[in-house]
């Protein structure tokens, strides 16, 4: 019952961030130069994601960025995939495959 | 205004780069809200049938399928096509390299401050190459 009561307040915080920004900050009124930093998010905030997510092992949390750690070029080939092809399905797919070969052979 | 209470609700990470990316091409018709609408309600749906069937069939996944490596390889697919100019680049640079350093760090700074460099460093960039074209053009 406890966990449900956390899930719905989380629910509620979640939505009224979201709302405090839609509603009452009309994108007009900030200033240029942070309106124009704003178009740079979506590389910035990604690329967070991405590049730990890709360099440190999975089970150790260890630090790798080497070909030794099969998710490097799995990674390095997805965005060969999306840079020549620029779709998301090939490459996951690719990705995933990469992923899968190389975690058989070692 | 009451529209945004809606797409509040409904607002994911995938809508808003479906939403932002359809309102670059200009669109300024005064229905265009009906887009965001049916782009949100669509991958509400799609998410919620998701999240239930993570729920019940999750368990029955092994780790071994590393099937969370699909989520990085998703964000790949979105970031590449975004990466079109010089700034967006450098953000991408600066916030990858930040967030490798501090993957540690706690309360999501490890996020809040790669990304907020990024944008820092885009900006620089940008500045500096208008400043670049201004010279070229006075010569």
């Amino acid at each position: 019952v406890n966990l449900w009561l956390i899930a719905v307040g989380m629910g509620i915080v979640t939505y009224a961030v979201r709302l405090s920004f839609l509603v009452f900050v009309h994108h007009t009124s900030l200033p240029r130069s942070v309106r124009e930093a704003l178009n740079y998010l979506t590389p910035a905030i990604l690329t967070a994601f991405i590049a730990p997510a890709v360099l440190y092992m999975d089970g150790s949390g260890e630090f790798d960025p080497w070909l030794t750690n099969e998710r490097v070029p799995a990674a390095i080939l997805a965005a060969v995939v999306a840079w020549t092809t620029g779709n998301a399905w090939a490459t996951i797919g690719v990705g995933m495959a990469t992923l899968w070969l190389l975690q058989w052979i070692l | 205004v009451r529209w945004r209470w809606l797409l509040a609700y409904l607002l994911t990470d995938e809508g808003y780069v479906v939403g932002a990316s359809r309102y670059e091409q200009a669109d300024t018709a005064p229905t265009r809200h009906w887009f965001l609408l049916g782009a949100l309600v669509a991958l509400w749906v799609v998410w919620q049938a998701a999240t239930a069937a993570g729920v019940f069939l999750g368990r029955a996944v092994p780790d071994s399928w590393s099937l969370g490596f699909t989520l990085p390889l998703t964000f790949i697919a979105i970031v590449i096509p975004a990466l079109k100019d010089r700034p967006a680049v450098a953000a991408a640079l600066v916030a990858g390299a930040l967030a490798v350093v501090g993957f540690r760090w706690e309360y999501g700074l490890n996020v809040l401050i790669p990304a907020v460099a990024g944008l820092g460093a885009a900006m620089i960039v940008s500045r500096t190459l208008v400043a670049r074209e201004r010279v070229g053009q006075v010569s």
